[in-house]
């Protein structure tokens, strides 16, 4: 099929034709064109694990790695860099304000055991299950801080002003790695509180759960906030 | 664990390293950390190339030992390197290789000996041992070894030397291509780099240049009218929703296509394929890839038959040799080499580091931090085997505008 694509470039926008397979997605689309226009879009893993790829698709926060085509409406696809973030040319954004928000957490489940760490080559397998390490879903993609109507509050016209927050807040993927790190008794459970209860934190969400339906990862950072909400 | 900037003691040579993929990742911070002034160009986003595409299988080097007893030992011995320098972006689960009929089976004892040989512990265990262990498993498996495979996060593990690049004061540059080299008495003394941010031309100077262009490094050594040895090739990747497994899984048989399934997060990924192509750039699988992929899946974990598919991607691989051989090329060496152009082109001032793993980025990084040493005669030692990056986050953070 041929996509149709409009990207945001400064001001204006540049239209791209693209011949790609059925099932192909919008970044497939975008790469098969990018010989010849030479789009900047930020792209790793090609399977939603890297969390680079976020922009707005036709004014909704997306991976364009997990949007196929054939799920958009006929015509032209549009293409916007994410808002919370800066850009540096077309829809390629410098993420600093996510990774800003984002406590390092240890980032598997369970945690390891004290002394696991092995400097012989040991046959992890024959761990028990519970004991096997798993990384969390999130994939710190940015998309939930990009729905976010506390921090991208008004209609998205690119304008500044559109971009400011309505108040400070740290943004659903933080408090959502706050969440899992206290119900998984976690090293930094009591940083992980403190984060919650700050005035940026649980407090200053509108409970809109726009975070949940963004997410393509099934993180439910909506909900994860609403936990931590009860005592 | 805060990371806490490691001091160092600086040299007065600037090294430019070229590509910002895994192995561009390891070899800024490397440079960086022995007291190179590091420049690094990216001609797209970090790890745009291969690097980030990857099944994410931290080899143990088991797959390799009876073809590649080389890459294998390194593999096995940057898996418990990279355990522990990057614990938050390496799930180490282990690996099983299964013989899913008599040949395969057959080939058990020589997978044994020759993982033995390589320091790579693979223990025998019953096939009903093994189905406990995943439950997902085919029920035709009639021999199973354990391995100290794991899994890791392709994107994350070389974010993090990115950031302790940074961190150290290397500059780094994603946007930023090689379109030409400037030479001056046989010696690179200049990259031309466009600047695609900001659409405009700029020079480059160092005093030594190190290629890390992955599959792209021909085209890259051709600007400067190098040859670098490197064949691009197409592989392909499926993921289904579902992790089926939480240890990778792996055919017992001499490295192949579809022949092994990763678990990543809620997915599962098989990989992979194999073709030629003229161009590394915008690869996309093939439908009849796709559709052996799922069938090679389902052949180690039946529900990889029926599971929703996720994705199907497509990444250059970076052939060592200009040639493929009848096999089609899966005989070819995963082992890696740093090739110093002044001896195979008369070209001084400049190096390229072709072939490896995913797996051995920060090894082949310490070779070719080597070979800078004794080009610019500054011997330091290599200090990442010690040095722990700071976390992937750090890559992007205080930069807001
Ligand atoms: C299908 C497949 C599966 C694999 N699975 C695994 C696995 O499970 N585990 C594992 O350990 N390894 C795996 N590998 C191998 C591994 O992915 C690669 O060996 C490794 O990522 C190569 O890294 P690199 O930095 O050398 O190359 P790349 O990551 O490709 O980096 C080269 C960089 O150079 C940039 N570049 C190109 N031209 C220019 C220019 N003119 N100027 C500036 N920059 C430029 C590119 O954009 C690119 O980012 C797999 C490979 C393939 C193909
Ligand atoms: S919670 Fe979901 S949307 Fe938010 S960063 Fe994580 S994966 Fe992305
Ligand atoms: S490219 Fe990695 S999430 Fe889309």
């Amino acid at each position: 099929m041929i996509a149709k694509l409009s990207v945001a470039r400064g001001a204006g926008r540049v239209e791209i034709e693209a011949e790609a397979p059925e099932w192909a997605t919008v970044l497939d689309a975008l790469e098969s064109a990018d010989g010849t226009q030479g789009i900047l879009y930020r792209h790793s893993c090609h399977h939603g694990s890297c969390g680079v790829c976020g922009a707005l698709v036709n004014g909704a926060p997306r991976l364009l790695c997990r949007t196929r085509l054939s799920e958009l409406p006929p015509g032209v696809v549009r293409l916007d860099p994410l808002p919370y973030a800066t850009v540096i040319a077309d829809i390629a954004v410098e993420p600093g304000p996510l990774f800003d928000s984002l406590p390092d957490f240890g980032y598997l489940r369970p945690p390891a055991r004290p002394g696991s760490v092995p400097d012989q080559a040991p046959l992890p397998s024959d761990r028990p299950e519970r004991e096997r390490e798993r990384f969390e879903d999130c994939i710190e993609c940015g998309l939930c801080l990009a729905a976010c109507p506390v921090l991208v509050p008004v209609e998205r016209d690119g304008s500044d002003e559109a971009k400011r927050p309505i108040r400070p807040f740290v943004g659903p993927a933080a408090l959502g790695m706050a969440r899992r790190e206290i119900a998984k008794g976690g090293p930094a459970s009591r940083e992980a509180r403190a984060v919650a209860a700050a005035p940026d934190g649980v407090a200053a969400c509108d409970r809109a759960f726009a975070c949940s339906r963004a997410c393509p990862r099934g993180v439910a950072p909506g909900r994860l906030i609403e936990e931590l909400r009860r005592p | 664990m805060a990371f806490e900037t490691p001091r160092v003691d600086p040299l007065p040579f600037r090294v430019a390293v070229i590509g910002g993929g895994g192995t561009g990742a390891a070899l800024a911070w490397d440079l960086a950390l022995r007291g190179f002034r590091v420049v690094l160009v990216e001609r797209g986003e970090f790890l745009s190339g291969t690097t980030g595409r990857h099944h994410g299988q931290l080899h143990s080097g088991a797959r390799y030992a009876a073809g590649d007893p080389n890459i294998a030992r390194e593999c096995m011995s940057e898996t418990l390197a990279l355990r522990r320098l990057v614990p938050d972006a390496v799930e180490y689960n282990g690996g099983l290789f299964v013989a899913l009929d008599g040949e395969e089976a057959a080939y058990g004892e020589r997978f044994a000996e020759a993982c033995a040989e390589a320091g790579i512990p693979a223990g025998e265990i019953p096939p009903a041992r093994a189905r406990e262990l995943e439950p997902g498993l085919s029920a035709k498996v009639e021999r199973a070894f354990l391995v100290p495979d794991g899994t890791f996060d392709a994107w994350r593990v070389p974010a993090a030397f990115l950031a302790g690049a940074r961190a150290l004061g290397a500059e780094l540059r994603p946007w930023t291509g090689v379109v030409g080299f400037e030479a001056e008495g046989g010696r690179i003394a200049a990259a031309r780099v466009l600047d695609r941010g900001r659409g405009i031309e700029e020079r480059i100077e160092a005093d030594y240049f190190v290629i890390a262009g992955g599959a792209w490094g021909g085209a890259i050594g051709a600007l400067a009218g190098l040859e670098v040895p490197v064949t691009p090739a197409a592989g392909s990747m499926l993921a289904v929703k579902g992790r089926l497994c939480d240890l990778v899984i792996s055919r017992l048989r001499p490295p192949g296509d579809g022949d092994i399934l990763v678990p990543q997060r809620g997915l599962s990924i098989i990989g992979s394929t194999q073709r030629l192509v003229a161009s590394p750039d915008a690869l996309l699988p093939a439908d009849e890839e796709i559709a052996f992929l799922r069938r090679s899946g389902a052949e180690l974990a039946p529900a990889f038959a029926e599971a929703e598919i996720d994705s199907a991607w497509c990444a250059a691989r970076p052939l060592f040799g200009s040639a493929l051989d009848e096999a089609g090329g899966r005989a070819a060496s995963r082992d890696f080499a740093v090739l110093d152009h002044a001896e195979r082109d008369g070209v001084a001032g400049v190096a390229s580091v072709v072939g490896g793993k995913a797996t051995t980025l920060r090894v082949m990084a310490e070779k070719a931090a080597d070979l800078v040493c004794r080009e610019l005669d500054a011997e330091r030692a290599c200090r990442t085997l010690e040095t722990a990056p700071p976390s992937w986050r750090a890559l992007y953070r205080g930069r807001a505008s």
